[in-house]
């Protein structure tokens, strides 16, 4: 299932890239996402939404053959706003098989190198501090840096499912 | 103006030559009857005065039977109380005269009574109180006795007073008024029983004191019993009188008929009765006393005759003024009716006689007035239309030159009228371009709204390149996406991957680039869709507008067109009328010169008939005249300031040749001098009828010549 393993690619992978980072738009705040995190963005697909699951997975869709869980990070964040024209998915690889976030629009590609990192913020943010990373900048404007695998691995997923559990039995099976 | 006396008057006059002696005689007959009441008023007091007097007897005589029956009568308390009530009576009676004689009404007859010139009675009271007194004072002195004697003094003093009383109120003077014999019987009866009975009494107290001389005794008394019944006789007869008399003028006291003669009888018996006792015991002797109810006997009887006689006297004096008093009222009446009556018949009489000739007269005055007042106006009026003839023929000259003006004018005013015709026409050709203009505006206005119709296809267009900037925008969005997932191939390909990453990174740049331009294009889009749509608007609405003025200018430029033509019709029309005025006034310079000549005639007309209106004046002077003596027969009024002096018959000959034959000569002069042919011979009405005929006749002439000449 795994046809882009992380690891190969990290061997040979040059010093910059690493602080190479997606940008994208969630509804009026930047986010980052590490850019060797993500396999690919595509356009959103026709999802096909799955019953019994938390509220954030939106539910899956068919990107070349391949079956792949959506979250939407709105929901997933509780961010208020009005849903974007033609949302963007950020396609990740996990454990349990890739998976993609639904964001609202991808602003760039960007190197924003350590300096311009503060890693722990004391900050109050509606993403848990757990998944933040740290607040880089990004052409004057502040983007908060966040570990979307994390925040769409399995675990998570699973966490999220159990406490949803009691109330909506037969959620682990659908998925 | 001077007065006289009017008709009217005059017959006022005459009616009060009736009326004064109607008037006279009204008061006569008032003054009479009023003569009367007062004469049956005195007698009316006299009963009153009479009537107390008589009862005064009455009482005497009964204190007198009382006290000669004391000495014989054994009875001696009835005798006593008798006696006393008797004196009572004389008291109050003597009161009772003295009320009377004091009395309102009783004192104004006295009064009338020395207005009159008769002497006054004394009061009758106080001397007989006095008697009354010595009476009294003589029977306490001599006790019994002689008796008789003693009462005389009072019983004449009574008598005398009544005669008094019936004298002063002309009662027993005068037999012809009904109450003198009820007045005789009463004064002659009562003291003549009285005297007739008392004297009875005093025989028998002589034969009672000598026996010896009963037969002298009713010798005696059988004489004064003869002469009580001739008194009683005499009585009867005038009171029989009274009666016939009562009955023929009043015939309602039925008490005086009746009641009266039988009361009368009565008396009469009593002193029978007194006979009888005398003479039923002649044989006796000594002779005894009649009871004392016998001796009261003829004085009750008498006194209650008298009562009665007293009161229907009265009865009769009241009816009797009465009566009078109806008859004045009466007689007043009749005679202010009957003046009433022939004063209004009087005065009808004289307004129907009066009016008819006051209403004539007016109209006579009126009319004759009138025909002076026509007659100076007609003259004055002549006068006037022969000096207008006159100025008719200057202002007819000057007519005609004013005409020759006019021609002139006329000339003028065709040329004027032509210049407008011209004027017109350059109007019309002005407005003829102007229409032109305003259509080639309304077509270029079309057009306008054609190029309007292009600006809408042209929005059309920009939407469609707004459709297609999508499609770019859409090619924008995938070349982004493509260029991050070549970022990530290219940092996953490591060293390998590092040029392509530029490259990415390039397509990434791009790709926003024509991002930003087809945001731009889409912002320019907007903005020129607006702008055309505005523009658009606008150009509609003022396109509208201004094709709605094209067509009002373009309607207005037409009734312009018209109106001048109009204009020019009748400008035509005016040069027309112009041209016919002048052939017009051609024809009024001939005819003025026709009427010059007729007004020359016309002039010797009026001259004639300021001559006529002379004479005329004249005719309604002597009219007026015959009016004024005809309001002096009639009204008593001439209404003219000469002959002041007219007041008798003669003065009407005057009036009627007021101005004398002298006048009248001149005034035929006159008529000889203007008119030849009127004779002078005829009457004046005559020559008024030839007069008018003459100038109605002439007036025919000259309208005929002047019919001819036109």
């Amino acid at each position: 299932m795994n046809s882009f393993p992380n690891q190969e690619a990290s061997l040979d992978t040059n010093e910059e890239d690493f602080h190479k980072y997606v940008i994208f738009r969630l509804a009026e705040e930047l986010y980052g996402a590490a850019l060797l995190d993500v396999r690919e963005v595509v356009e959103r697909l026709p999802i096909k939404s799955v019953p019994n699951t938390v509220e954030a997975f939106e539910g899956v869709c068919n990107l070349r053959g391949q079956i792949i869980g959506v979250v939407d990070l709105r929901t997933r964040f509780s961010l208020q706003g009005q849903a974007p024209l033609r949302p963007i998915l950020l396609v990740f690889e996990s454990d349990s098989g890739a998976i993609a976030a639904q964001v609202d629009e991808i602003i760039s590609v960007a190197i924003i190198p350590s300096t311009d990192i503060e890693v722990r913020p004391n900050i109050v943010s509606a993403v848990p501090l757990q998944y933040i990373r740290g607040i880089g900048k990004y052409q004057e404007r502040l983007v908060t840096l966040i570990d979307l695998r994390q925040v769409l691995s399995s675990d998570e997923l699973t966490q999220l499912d159990q406490s949803k559990l009691f109330t909506k039995p037969g959620l682990t099976q659908a998925i | 103006m001077k007065r006289g006396t009017s008709l009217p008057l005059k017959l006022i006059f005459v009616g009060l030559a009736f009326t004064v002696p109607i008037a006279a005689l009204l008061s006569f007959l008032v003054n009479e009857k009023t003569k009367s009441i007062r004469v049956a008023q005195h007698e009316l007091m006299g009963v009153e005065i009479i009537k107390p007097l008589s009862q005064l007897l009455y009482w005497t005589g009964q204190h007198q039977v009382y006290t000669l029956a004391k000495s014989s009568a054994k009875d001696q308390d009835s005798l006593a109380s008798g006696l006393a009530s008797a004196t009572n009576g004389i008291n109050q009676t003597l009161r009772d005269i003295d009320v009377v004689y004091q009395s309102e009404s009783f004192q104004r007859f006295l009064g009338d009574l020395e207005a009159s010139g008769t002497k006054r009675p004394e009061a009758p009271a106080s001397s007989l109180r006095s008697a009354w007194e010595e009476t009294q004072r003589q029977l306490a002195g001599k006790g019994e006795g002689n008796s008789s004697l003693t009462y005389k003094s009072l019983i004449d003093l009574n008598m005398q007073a009544i005669e008094e009383f019936a004298n002063v109120s002309e009662l027993v003077l005068d037999p012809d008024l009904d109450s003198y014999h009820s007045i005789t019987v009463m004064v002659d009866s009562l003291p003549a029983g009285q005297a007739t009975y008392l004297a009875m009494l005093a025989q028998y107290w002589k034969a009672k004191e000598a026996k010896e001389n009963a037969q002298d005794f009713f010798l005696k008394a059988h004489t004064q019993k003869e002469l009580t019944g001739f008194h009683v006789q005499k009585s009867e007869t005038g009171l029989n009188e009274a009666v016939k008399a009562d009955l023929v003028y009043y015939g309602r006291n039925e008490s005086l008929s009746s009641d009266a003669p039988d009361r009368l009888k009565r008396y009469q018996e009593s002193f029978d009765l007194i006979a009888r006792e005398i003479f039923a015991d002649r044989t006796q002797s000594p002779v005894q006393a009649p009871s004392t109810a016998t001796l009261l006997g003829p004085i009750d009887k008498a006194y209650e005759f008298h009562k009665t006689l007293s009161k229907t006297t009265e009865q009769l004096l009241q009816t009797r003024i009465q009566s009078i008093q109806a008859d004045r009222t009466q007689a007043v009446i009749y005679v202010l009716a009957c003046w009433l009556g022939a004063s209004l018949l009087g005065f009808f009489l004289q307004r129907s006689v009066v009016m008819p000739i006051k209403k004539i007269l007016k109209e006579l005055n009126g009319i004759s007035s009138d025909t002076r007042n026509t007659s100076s106006k007609l003259h004055a009026s002549a006068q006037r239309s022969a000096a207008a003839a006159t100025e008719e023929a200057t202002a007819i000259q000057e007519t005609v030159a004013a005409m020759e003006e006019m021609t002139s004018m006329l000339a003028q005013t065709a040329i004027h009228t032509r210049n407008a015709s011209d004027v017109a026409q350059d109007v019309l050709d002005k407005t003829r371009s102007g229409t032109q203009t305003m259509e080639n505006m309304a077509r270029s206005m079309d057009t306008i709204a054609n190029a309007n119709t292009r600006l809408n296809e042209i929005t059309k267009i920009i939407e469609d390149i707004t459709s297609k900037t999508n499609v770019i925008n859409d090619i924008v969005f995938k070349t982004q996406l493509l260029a991050v997932n070549a970022s990530i191939e290219a940092a996953r390909a490591g060293h390998h991957g590092k040029g392509f990453a530029v490259v990415a990174n390039e397509v990434a740049n791009l790709a926003n680039m024509s991002g930003k331009a087809a945001t731009d294009i889409r912002h320019l889009l907007n903005e020129s869709r607006m702008q055309v749509s505005q523009i658009l608007d606008s150009t509609s609405d003022s396109v509208r507008n201004g094709q709605a003025v094209c067509n009002e200018a373009l309607e207005t430029f037409d009734t312009i067109s018209k109106a001048i033509t109009s204009i020019s019709e009748k400008v035509d029309q005016i040069n027309e009328a112009t041209r016919e005025q002048e052939t017009g006034v051609k024809q009024t310079s001939t005819a003025m010169t026709n009427i010059n000549q007729a007004t020359i005639s016309n002039n010797e007309a009026s001259q004639d008939n300021a001559h006529m209106a002379e004479r005329l004046k004249a005719q309604a002077g002597r009219l007026i005249r015959i009016g004024r003596a005809m309001n002096y027969v009639v009204l008593g009024t001439e209404q003219s300031q000469h002959h002041s002096k007219a007041s008798s018959s003669s003065e009407l000959d005057q009036i009627l040749d007021n101005s004398g034959p002298e006048a009248v000569h001149e005034e035929r002069e006159e008529l000889s001098e203007t008119d030849e042919d009127l004779s002078l011979g005829k009457g004046e009405k005559q020559e008024k009828q030839e007069l008018a005929q003459r100038l109605i006749k002439k007036m025919r002439k000259e309208d005929d010549d002047l019919r001819k000449s036109a």
